[in-house]
């Protein structure tokens, strides 16, 4: 029986390094944007392959698996949102996270970005990120995060604007926020 | 700005070339998980499988005579007919006389429940087949299917998800249950507004399957399997609300249940490792739990186990499964570098759950931990929940450490036959209606609370512990 548990460790093994090697870096930057922090994104990242392999999934590539990868990084990204008040009391006990900004400075644009959409409650910045970056669909999001399209209609306007507000206007966005709002008419 | 670029530079930027971390200690992560004590939803691919190939050899005659074929209104059902709910001490009529109330088939045509069942146990990285009886530390794992031959459609309501449990009996006493499905945020269902509640249909003529895998646990509430004997077993499932489809006719809670089937009980082999033992790794954090005796892994494999006592040798617990270990690189750099850390990662963070041990002339302590849980309603030790589920669980906290300025009050109690003291650290700020939330649960060694220690790398910064 031992045996047959390393083979399959191993089996899993090679079918996690394939995903990473493959996605790894597509899945934390999709990561990074959802929660705007490297290390909490890796963490997500890590998490949720766990989450994902927790379930046997002998044979399936990086194609199939991917997509379960993504909705298990969008719920984490939620869901620690939703957790992370409770733990700010105890943070003077610990040390304090490092965070990434390096010496060089990067565009404006993309620290603002990086500040607007810091700015955005997790759903909201949710359904940005997979409207604006991964270009999913209402319906698509609403998939994936479970919630009705009403909802995600109502995030991404609601996400948009608050962009919009620290931004100016954003290319892209405009035609998005028409659209959402004569389809919420 | 063109906002999808900017993302895409942003999340470039930012990610870069940083290192792919390393795939081993994700495998031991997945590992773990798949190791995970109860079968709340364990639909593993492999398990099924067998369940389905080896189904038709398992089973024992199931007479259905000592339920009854009640008319719910145009329609019947096979269920359970005791006065309360089945649990535990419960006589069953109909049970260990060896004879059945009435085997002439009725209720053929009723709502009913079909089972089958198979001991299934861990690998090392799945649920595997093991054969007709069940040995003490497999688990027991349920193929059910609600079986509607009444000839009118039926619904039910499926507010948590409908599963099927089983019970163990002896001389027509339940003296055993399967460690049932985990129900979230401790049952209470919240509806979504304008969303439908969730609904399980039951057509006419069709037939619902349901699955379930769980430990058997002795009604002793050890946690343990019952002892090596001869059962029976009943398979049941419960269905709220069941009405006709099409009709405004009173819905009905019922409790169908088949069998009995004849359940053998063997003792485990001497030889046979806990799953975790067998994976190599220490159990995952989620299957743990401060108690005042330490850090205790509870769950059917042999009953539970104390991973981590509070007063022990430490250096006794150094094996690759231990929950703590010895890193002489941990606050390297530091005056007095090495510290005993746990054996899982050692960044503590807000969100996920962590272990910390403090050690003093090579025993430990104290254990301080967070967010341990997941597989039991809210629990004291677990570090969740809030003061009041604390108070209910141990009527014997008391305030020992009144609010701090950032609102945070530790509850104490004395656990005698441990000598060690529980602490729970609550966040007045949060969850206020029900008088603040857990952020922290300690075990100390010894009548007293000294207060919060640091923990995770903050215990560089702090009073070493002694080297081993």
């Amino acid at each position: 029986m031992r045996r047959r548990g390393e083979e399959r460790a191993r089996a899993l093994h090679a079918q996690i390094d394939e995903l990473l090697t493959l996605r790894g870096a597509a899945l934390r930057r999709y990561a990074f944007l959802l929660c705007g922090d490297v290390h909490e994104a890796e963490d997500l990242v890590q998490d949720a392959v766990v989450r994902v392999f927790s379930r046997a999934r002998d044979g399936q590539g990086p194609q199939v698996l991917e997509p379960y990868v993504r909705r298990a990084i969008v719920n984490g990204s939620v869901d620690r949102w939703r957790r992370a008040g409770r733990w700010r009391e105890r943070e003077h006990l610990l040390v304090a996270p490092d965070r990434v900004d390096g010496p060089e400075r990067a565009s404006a644009d993309r620290l603002d970005v990086l500040a607007a959409l810091a700015g955005l409650p997790a759903r909201q910045r949710a359904c940005v990120v997979l409207r604006f970056y991964e270009d999913l669909t209402v319906p698509e999001i609403s998939e994936r995060l479970g919630i009705g399209k009403g909802s995600v209609k109502r995030y991404l306007s609601m996400g948009v604007r608050a962009l919009q507000d620290r931004l100016g206007s954003v290319s892209g966005a405009d035609a998005h926020v028409e659209l959402i709002e004569e389809g919420a008419s | 700005m063109d906002l999808r670029r900017a993302m895409d530079d942003a999340a470039d930027r930012a990610v870069g070339d940083r290192p792919v971390p390393g795939t081993g200690p994700l495998v031991e992560r997945v590992l773990r998980r798949r190791a995970v004590r109860t079968g709340t939803t364990l639909t593993s691919g492999a398990a099924a499988t067998v369940l389905v190939a080896v189904a038709a050899v398992a089973l024992a005659d199931a007479p259905p005579g000592w339920v009854a074929a009640d008319d719910l209104g145009g329609w019947t059902a096979n269920r359970l007919e005791i006065d309360g709910e089945l649990e535990c001490g419960v006589v069953v009529p109909g049970l260990g006389d060896g004879e059945v109330v009435d085997d002439d088939g009725a209720g053929a045509d009723a709502l009913r429940l079909e089972a089958e069942f198979r001991a299934v146990e861990y690998d090392g990285t799945d649920l595997v087949d093991a054969g007709p009886d069940l040995v003490r530390g497999q688990l027991l794992a349920l193929d059910a299917s609600v079986v509607n031959d009444t000839g009118v459609d039926l619904v039910a309501a499926d507010r948590y998800g409908t599963s099927p449990t089983a019970w163990l009996a002896q001389g027509g006493v339940v003296v055993g249950q399967v460690e049932g499905p985990v129900v979230a945020l401790g049952g209470v269902y919240l509806p979504s507004p304008g969303a439908p509640e969730p609904v399980l249909a039951l057509p006419a003529g069709s037939a619902r399957n349901l699955d379930h895998q769980g430990y058997v646990a002795d009604c002793d509430r050890s946690g343990a399997p019952p002892p090596a004997g001869e059962y029976e077993l009943l398979v049941t499932v419960r269905l709220e609300d069941v009405r006709a489809e099409d009709s405004d006719a009173e819905p009905h809670d019922l409790t169908l249940v088949t069998g009995p089937f004849a359940l053998t009980v063997l003792d485990a082999p001497e030889e046979w490792l806990s799953p975790y033992e067998l994976s190599g790794y220490p159990p995952g954090l989620e299957d743990v739990e401060i108690a005042p005796s330490g850090v205790v892994l509870h769950g059917g494999w042999r009953g539970p186990r104390v991973l981590l006592p509070i007063g022990h040798p430490i250096a006794e617990l150094g094996v690759p499964t231990a929950v703590v270990v010895w890193d002489g690189e941990y606050c390297a750099g530091t005056s007095e570098p090495g510290r005993w850390v746990p054996n899982y990662n050692t960044e503590v963070r807000s969100d996920t759950p962590y272990l910390w041990p403090t050690v003093q002339d090579g025993r430990v302590t104290r254990i301080d931990g967070a967010l341990l849980w997941t597989t039991a309603p809210i629990y004291v030790g677990r570090g969740q929940g809030t003061l009041r589920d604390a108070q209910e669980a141990v009527p014997s906290l008391a305030l020992t450490l009144p609010a701090d300025d950032a609102g945070i009050e530790v509850w104490t109690t004395y656990d005698a036959e441990h000598g060690t003291t529980v602490a729970i650290e609550i966040d007045t700020t949060q969850s206020i209606a029900r008088g603040g939330a857990i952020v922290n649960v300690a075990v100390v060694e010894g009548d007293g609370y000294d207060g919060p220690v640091p923990v995770g790398p903050a215990v560089c910064d702090g009073d070493g512990d002694p080297a081993p």
